[in-house]
């Protein structure tokens, strides 16, 4: 894998809260903006109960007419509904299905937090980051898109640190869930033609689109410290919501000098890198390792590989 | 009249270590046109124009016309004007085709 080294990150997952509380004042979050809007960053997707910001509308404001394409991330909050009238129409949301997948009744909840959107004028789409143990849900979440006809289904990577759980294995997806995900797909195979469904991880997405296709966010390999980088709820600046190391802060540095500094070559430098359990794999050259932040982050094992990879693989026309 | 502009839905970039990299290996005598040097988001979906699409894309800001961009771009590249003028001709009547560029039919 070559190194492509972008000036700045071209997409950023920002967090304005941390465990539901603001880390800055709303003008320290319009600083941050401005600094995104700066290095040419083309889309944000604000994370983290960005409704329940007091910076919500300037915030918007700010982002969208400095050319950045914007989409918020809905939780369970009723207040984050009001506050929807400050945004624009058309404004991109995605509802986290994960906020109410473990409530009683939570799919039924999830399904009348769809309607009542729908009854407020917006369209939202759904967003999931499926744990350990839990992709059986995945069905009928899929179910769900299909019924309410959501614009699109996204699986996006798994973040860790700050406002997730610590950092190491439990939580995360595992190759055993995969085996599991296989043999309920073979028993009841999911239509995934009918919606706009957004696959992070090439291993879900390989299952999911047994015959290609589908919305892949990643082609090129870990994308972590190039063309995607995440701003935590205090400004720090990550390579990505899946690798929590600090480059930098948006509040002491701009975007392009942090983009431009040592630490941010070394974490491309370690993803060029084979992880040394790749080798061999006949698929190398899909995946380039994966995801190199949860396998650098939270293997206890040993290996380098991303986390859902049971091992190199071998095609019989190797 | 006929001055180029950009469509104003398209956001775009220039990157500029890799411009920077391409005119260092253009200057050393070595391959490296076709890298991408510009990075526009369209509907979506990503795209890169190599250097020499890049600077006509960025000389299209509703001031030039077809003749003002070669003349513009002659101080950059050392090539026959013909062909550099048959080069931009086809390049941007692609861009106007898929809606990227357009003419400003405004008269002065």
């Amino acid at each position: 894998m070559s190194l492509d080294i972008l000036d700045a990150p071209l997409r950023i997952t920002w967090d304005l809260n941390h465990r539901g509380k603001p880390l800055l004042a709303d003008d320290q979050l319009l600083e941050i903006a401005d600094r995104l809007i700066d290095a040419g960053v083309f889309s944000v997707l604000l994370d983290e109960r960005p409704l329940l910001s007091s910076a919500l509308k300037p915030l918007v404001e700010t982002l969208s007419s400095g050319g950045c394409q914007l989409a918020l991330i809905l939780g369970d909050n009723p207040q984050e509904l009001d506050n929807l009238a400050y945004l624009a129409p058309g404004q991109a949301l995605f509802v986290d299905a994960g906020h109410w997948l473990g409530k009683p009744q939570g799919l039924q909840q999830l399904e009348a937090f769809f309607l009542q959107l729908d009854k407020a004028g917006c369209q939202a789409s759904l967003l999931w980051v499926p744990g350990g143990g839990q992709l059986r849900h995945l069905p009928a979440l899929l179910a769900l898109c299909q019924r309410l006809k959501l614009p699109c289904f996204k699986l996006p990577n798994h973040k860790i640190g700050a406002n997730s759980e610590p950092v190491g294995e439990a939580g995360l997806l595992g190759p055993a869930d995969l085996v599991e995900l296989k043999a309920l797909l073979q028993e009841n195979p999911l239509d995934t033609t009918t919606i706009k469904l957004e696959v992070h991880d090439l291993f879900l997405w390989e299952l999911l689109f047994p015959q290609g296709g589908g919305q892949r966010s990643e082609y090129g390999g870990c994308q972590a410290g190039n063309s995607l980088g995440h701003v935590t709820a205090n400004g720090d600046l990550w390579p990505c919501s899946s690798w929590p190391l600090v480059l930098g802060n948006l509040l002491q540095n701009d975007l392009l000098t942090l983009w431009d500094s040592a630490a941010r070559f070394r974490v491309r430098e370690k993803v060029s890198l084979k992880p040394g359990d790749c080798t061999g794999c006949s698929d190398y050259h899909l995946c380039f390792g994966g995801c190199r932040g949860l396998a650098l982050n939270c293997r206890q094992d040993g290996f380098q590989r991303d986390p859902l990879c049971a091992g190199p693989r071998h095609n019989e026309a190797d | 009249m006929n001055k180029l502009q950009r469509n104003p839905d398209i956001v775009w970039r220039v990157e500029k270590r890799r411009q920077q990299a391409v005119l260092e290996r253009m200057a050393a005598g070595e391959e490296g046109g076709d890298e991408g040097t510009v990075i526009l988001l369209i509907s979506g979906m990503m795209h890169q124009l190599n250097l020499l699409g890049g600077m006509i894309w960025t000389l299209c800001d509703g001031q030039r016309d077809i003749e003002q961009l070669v003349t513009e771009l002659q101080k950059e590249f050392d090539v026959d004007p013909t062909i550099l003028q048959a080069d931009v001709q086809e390049f941007v009547a692609d861009l106007v085709e898929r809606g990227w560029l357009s003419y400003d039919q405004s008269t002065d």
